[in-house]
């Protein structure tokens, strides 16, 4: 079981024979609670040992996003920050990618973006993680 | 269970010290409260001490507490380190007024102590920083605090009616405040169109609506019970009316979709409730506040999970003047996170010192008077470290003092 320390290569994978990522999260056998990162102990239900693994589809909605004119190491500025509602419930943070991230056009509150598999970080400690790409940008 | 008063105030100002220590720190701050005091430093019988990143900058994570109280030439009494990011000190605050309202200890110490100014490498206070907060997947993909801070005020921007030039008038109200505090960071007061034209960290937040967090500084508190505060000076001491201290629960993403308000202030509700009911007041009766301004919204949203406004009330409140020094209710009497810097740990304990300072009538020129007499009742808000899947603050803190 993925705890939130694992490598975020570990979490996403992209389906075989298409684009679309799959995000590994975890579900509660009993209360069916979906849960991302991944737990082993059930939050909601309070019980230990009660979630299995369970794989959330790569596309959700924008909850909150930002323009970040600052930021960490490894990060060109601007940037766009956000958070967004999986398809599957969980809420996961993601860069948005357009192609100007000072530019609202395709940052609307609520609209749909796709999960896509991206590498981060200097050579070294590189990873691959994930970025979002807005659906009115996506042409397949 | 025994009432329980503050007896003395310190503190080291807040700023950039790059030859002293952590101990160096402290000792000014534990010092400074304890002649404020005028008590025995022998009868300290238990001493706790906030400090988040010592571990971080030097190797020493732990035996924090025997290095501080010990440099400081104390000891004798259990000495106690404990953490909690932007809460830290007022964890020690709590613990210290538990240990004594227990009637196990009869007077205690708290002190909140941190460096993070490093001469030219502002990067690695960021990641020091960003230790409060559990290293998750989001903050390796790239998500920060002022991003995420932001991301809340945006979304409360549109709920609640709050503007930009808001969020611009508490900074610049902070900064006037802490022109009159002398261990204040920045006592450089800004107008609100100097605030609105200065460099963009997140729209439509700018530097100055942030506090500055590479800031060393101390600061401390002497907690008695009931006999010894009467034994100790000839001045009033406020008491401890009502403590609220809460965390974070986790709401099912079944049940909500929508993401907390603003973290630090998400369950201050709650923690202001407790407070409230434990001392017999209700927000009519706060003549003064400290609050939790890591960003100016949060301070915004204070007015509102306090109480002092309804809902959506935020702005016309500000706007009104009612937060500022000469107003009906000041908020960050001595600048604020915004003005008088925000060294983690230091930062809870210092809303103490204010508020006592406040309560005692030794404000000095930022002293809030109505009709002539010093006021009765301060709030103070404070809340940190991020984690789990609750994804808020472990520990939300609300104290009532009262003169």
């Amino acid at each position: 079981m993925a705890d939130v320390t694992d490598p975020i290569e570990d979490l996403v994978a992209e389906v075989p024979g298409s684009t679309r990522c799959v995000l590994a999260g975890s579900r509660c056998r009993r209360c069916k609670e979906v849960l991302f990162p991944a737990m082993r102990d059930c939050p909601v239900c309070l019980e230990p040992d009660v979630m299995e693994g369970y794989q959330l589809a790569g596309h959700g909605t924008i909850s909150d996003y930002v323009v970040a004119e600052r930021g960490p190491e490894g990060f060109p500025v601007p940037y766009v920050q956000a958070w967004l509602k999986l398809d599957d419930g969980p809420v996961v943070f993601s860069i948005i990618e357009t192609p100007d991230p000072r530019s609202p056009e395709h940052l609307t509150l609520g609209s749909p973006a796709t999960m896509v598999r991206r590498r981060f970080g200097a050579d070294g400690s590189a990873f691959t993680g994930w970025k979002f790409v807005p659906d009115s940008l996506c042409h397949d | 269970m025994t009432e329980t008063y503050v007896v003395g105030v310190g503190m080291h100002p807040f700023g950039r010290f790059p030859d002293k220590t952590v101990p160096q720190l402290a000792r000014d701050a534990i010092w400074a409260a304890i002649e404020d005091a005028g008590v025995d430093p022998r009868w300290i019988d238990a001493a706790y001490v906030a400090n988040c990143y010592n571990g971080f900058f030097t190797g020493q994570g732990d035996a924090i507490a025997p290095m501080v109280f010990g440099r400081a030439g104390l000891s004798g009494m259990p000495m106690i380190h404990v953490e909690g990011g932007g809460a830290a000190g007022s964890v020690a605050f709590h613990q210290a007024v538990l240990a004594v309202m227990s009637g196990e200890y009869r007077l205690a110490l708290a002190v909140g102590v941190e460096k993070i100014y490093v001469p030219g490498n502002p990067a690695i206070s960021i990641s020091a920083i960003g230790t409060s907060g559990e290293q998750t997947t989001a903050t390796r993909l790239g998500l920060t605090w002022i991003g995420d801070l932001t991301m809340s005020a945006r979304r409360l921007m549109g709920r609640y009616g709050w503007t930009a030039r808001d969020f611009a008038t508490v900074a610049a109200k902070n900064r006037r405040h802490g022109v009159h505090n002398p261990e204040s960071e920045i006592r450089q007061e800004m107008s609100v169109e100097e605030v609105l034209a200065a460099r963009m960290v997140a729209p439509p937040l700018t530097r100055p609506m942030c506090a500055g967090a590479a800031v060393d500084g101390a600061s401390a508190v002497l907690i008695a019970d009931r006999e010894t505060s009467a034994r100790i000076g000839a001045g009033r001491h406020p008491r401890v009316a009502g403590m609220g201290v809460v965390g974070a629960r986790y709401i099912s993403n079944r049940v909500t979709d929508e993401r907390p308000g603003m973290l630090s202030m998400d369950e201050a509700g709650r923690s202001f409730a407790k407070a409230y009911e434990k001392a017999g007041l209700g927000p009519e009766d706060v003549d003064l506040a400290q609050v939790h301004d890591s960003v100016a919204p949060e301070e915004l949203l204070s007015y509102q999970v306090m109480g002092l406004c309804a809902p959506g009330e935020e702005a016309a409140l500000l706007r009104s003047g009612a937060t500022a020094l000469g107003g009906r209710v000041p908020v960050n009497t001595d600048g604020g996170l915004i003005a008088r810097g925000h060294p983690i740990s230091a930062s809870g304990v210092a809303q103490v010192v204010e508020t006592t300072r406040q309560l005692r009538g030794s404000a000095g020129p930022r002293q809030v008077e109505y009709d002539g007499r010093a006021p009765r009742v301060g709030a103070i808000q404070n809340a940190g470290a991020q984690g789990g899947p609750a994804a808020g603050v472990a520990v939300s803190a609300a104290f009532l003092l009262q003169a």
